[in-house]
């Protein structure tokens, strides 16, 4: 179990309070609200690409709210997948392996392959980001969070850039994907479909303030 | 609210290092001094009004023109619009030498003194602020221009109800521009300027190099960077708010366009162009003259190259420190906006600061030039483009990618395009540069101070020639850097297999 204490931002009229949050050590932990309601300023304040102090996140006896973004060591899938989108599939899952991992050994690149063959990406590997369709691209970025050695996954709206169709194959796909790398997850979506597909443990976000958390099955 | 990273204990250290490199000669200046001001008040006055006048008219006229002008550039088609902007900052991006070449083959007899400043100071900024103003006006109004449109508002009651109110932040922000850039420059007083025209920058170099009286150089000079400075900061303060970017493909609306505006980019594009090209092809009947310099010619050219080379694997490192910088703190090195520097305050400082021998003429040049050259050109080609890249490297940053890595394959790879054109500039720039040399007393000729000598001495064609020279000797050292970095990008990529 990791523990978010004490998270509170204000921003104009908007305030994000968040006394208390607890996230389960595996399975996925939804967080559910409309837009405005602070989903997306939770996400960017525990990544720590919005840097805020005064709160803490205590994650295995470590405060990850203390640590630098880098070190917080965390797999993030952002709403628009955020490739880079001069390098290949290839190259965005290996820039991002090799930083984290301290480089790539053969344990790694066996992992790579198997999970680059689990999300069907061997056709388009060698494709520059830019050129990618929305579900490829999605794969790509869940393929970078998985190798980046995370603690956690935190992923930010992961299907709203699909169409419904593909919407519904993505999240099938996802379940099976996430349960065999057993990590711990955290999902911030609007949809409740999302929510009733994936998510074990569930939350409500409303004008910045979250409901208690109820498990989903 | 900000973090620290105890895991990069240099950053601080890097980060005021690099200030502390650009404010070094300020600094130096103002404790060889002990901070003894000297003011002539009468002096002072008379300059401070000179550099206000010839700053306000030169901001005043490129206004006036460059709005018409940027409704001009929005008529033209994109492929058109996109080479008209690039011709259009020609004159911002050619050294002044260029230009001074080019207004003195058009307008001829030249008024030396304050309308000849004036004139200078309009033909350099004018095409830069028609861009600035077309990128603004496309970016907050196109898609009210379009509402306008629709419901039949006629053009006089768009601009004066709608552009003007609207714009009026930016077009005051561009004003400013052009007024600190007008402030602060040296060379073009001292090619155009003459006894009555003295502005605060001609008083500063006068005061230091020829009255020797170096307390009150440095009271002239601490008015003017206050000036400087105190305008910039307005310039800040004024700064518009960012619209709606439209597609850039997209045409603009009828209210935002006028075809007879395209008249007058047609005028100055080619008045300024052919301008360059006769005075040119006139100058080839000199190439008799010019072979009497030969061997200084040759002397002063393996001079500037080994200046150059220097210079541009010194302005590499700085450029690699800023950007491990800003990736390191999510913001600009303070550095990077010291953009309007006094050139004879860090001249003469650095000319002071070492030995008064031409052993230090390749060190004082390359000290000065990087001081007053670096930060500017920083802004003009890389701090948009980066900006641009802010998101991809939050992701970065995120996965904890090394700065290195964020430098070559993220921001270098995807902008090589903007870091050419960087190097270009400061290749061009460097090379024909009279103005630094001569505030740092260089005792060797450089190519920049041989063309200068020759305008100098009147003997126009001759310069024209030597400003040839200077594009040919650029575009080649061009070549080799070019072949350099890649295989250099070769040999990175090779080891990080």
């Amino acid at each position: 179990m990791s523990l978010i204490k004490n998270l509170t931002y204000k921003e104009g009229d908007f305030s994000l309070e968040v006394p208390q949050l607890e996230l389960a050590d595996s399975g996925v932990t939804s967080i559910q609200g409309p837009s405005g309601s602070g989903k997306t300023t939770l996400f960017n304040i525990m990544t720590g690409i919005l840097p805020l102090n005064g709160w803490s996140w205590n994650f295995k006896g470590e405060d990850l709210a203390k640590l630098p973004v880098a070190e917080r060591r965390l797999g993030v899938v952002f709403q628009n997948y955020e490739l880079f989108p001069h390098l290949t599939a290839a190259e965005n899952v290996a820039i991002v392996a090799s930083a984290r991992n301290k480089g790539i050994d053969a344990a790694l690149k066996e992992k790579i392959s198997h999970y680059q063959k689990t999300l069907q990406l061997e056709k388009c590997w060698n494709t520059k980001a830019a050129l990618l369709s929305g579900g490829e691209k999605q794969r790509i970025a869940f393929l970078r969070a998985v190798v980046s050695n995370p603690r956690l996954l935190l992923l930010d709206e992961p299907f709203s850039a699909l169409d419904e169709k593909l919407r519904a194959e993505s999240r099938e796909m996802l379940r099976i994907f996430l349960k065999e790398v057993s990590l711990p997850v955290l999902l911030i979506t609007h949809d409740a479909e999302d929510v009733k597909a994936l998510a074990q443990y569930h939350l409500n976000i409303r004008d910045g303030r979250l409901s208690s958390s109820a498990t989903v099955d | 609210m900000k973090e620290t990273n105890p895991s990069h204990p240099n950053r601080y250290l890097i980060r005021y290092g690099i200030v502390a490199f650009f404010l070094l000669p300020f600094l130096f200046f103002a404790w060889k001094f002990r901070f003894q001001i000297e003011l002539n008040f009468s002096e002072l006055w008379w300059a401070l009004k000179n550099s206000v006048y010839q700053s306000t008219l030169a901001g005043f006229f490129v206004m006036l023109l460059a709005v018409p002008m940027s409704f001009g550039l929005a008529s033209l088609p994109v492929g058109w619009r996109l080479m008209a902007s690039r011709l259009l900052l020609l004159p911002q991006i050619l050294p002044v030498l260029f230009t001074v070449l080019i207004v003195f083959t058009i307008v001829n007899p030249f008024p030396m003194g304050s309308a000849g400043i004036i004139i200078l100071f309009s033909v350099v900024n004018l095409g830069l602020a028609t861009v600035l103003i077309e990128q603004a006006a496309t970016a907050k109004l196109s898609s009210l221009a379009v509402t306008a449109e629709v419901y039949s508002v006629s053009r006089i009651k768009f601009l004066t109800k709608i552009y003007f109110p609207l714009m009026f932040a930016d077009l005051m922000q561009i004003f400013f521009l052009v007024f600190v850039f007008c402030m602060s420059s040296f060379s073009i007083p001292l090619l155009a300027g003459d006894g009555r025209a003295v502005n605060l920058e001609i008083l500063v170099f006068e005061k230091v190099f020829i009255d020797n009286n170096w307390a009150a150089g440095f009271g002239v000079s601490l008015v003017q960077t206050f000036f400087v400075f105190g305008m910039s900061a307005l310039m800040l303060e004024s700064a518009g708010a960012t619209g709606t970017l439209t597609h850039p493909n997209l045409q603009p609306s009828r209210l935002l366009r006028s075809k007879n505006c395209i008249v007058l980019i047609a005028a100055f594009l080619g008045l300024y162009v052919t301008g360059y090209v006769y005075g040119i092809a006139k100058s080839f009947t000199h190439l008799n003259f010019i072979a009497n310099y030969a061997s200084e010619i040759l002397a002063a050219t393996m001079f500037s190259l080994k200046c150059l080379l220097a210079f541009v694997f010194l302005n590499f490192c700085l450029l690699y420190l800023c950007l491990w910088d800003q990736i390191k703190s999510r913001r600009l090195n303070p550095a990077l906006h010291f953009i309007s520097l006094s050139t004879v305050v860090a001249g003469f400082s650095v000319y002071l600061f070492f030995p008064t021998s031409p052993d230090y003429d390749l060190v004082k040049l390359l000290l000065a030039a990087s001081v007053l050259l670096f930060a500017p050109l920083f802004k003009l080609f890389l701090q948009g483009p980066i900006e641009g890249l802010n998101r991809q490297l939050q992701i970065a940053e995120v996965y904890g990618l090394p700065p290195s890595t964020v430098i070559i394959d993220i921001i270098i790879r995807q902008l090589h395009g903007a870091f050419f054109l960087w190097m270009s500039v400061l290749c061009v720039w460097f090379s024909s540069d009279y103005a630094i040399s001569r505030a740092v007393g260089l005792q060797t000729q450089t190519l920049g101070l041989v063309a200068q000598g020759f305008l100098s001495s009147y003997r126009m064609q001759a310069s024209f020639l030597m400003s040839l020279l200077i594009i040919i000797f650029s575009v080649l050292v061009l070549i080799v850097l070019k072949f350099l970095a890649k295989a250099a990008y070769v040999a990175y990529k090779k080891s990080h297999l």
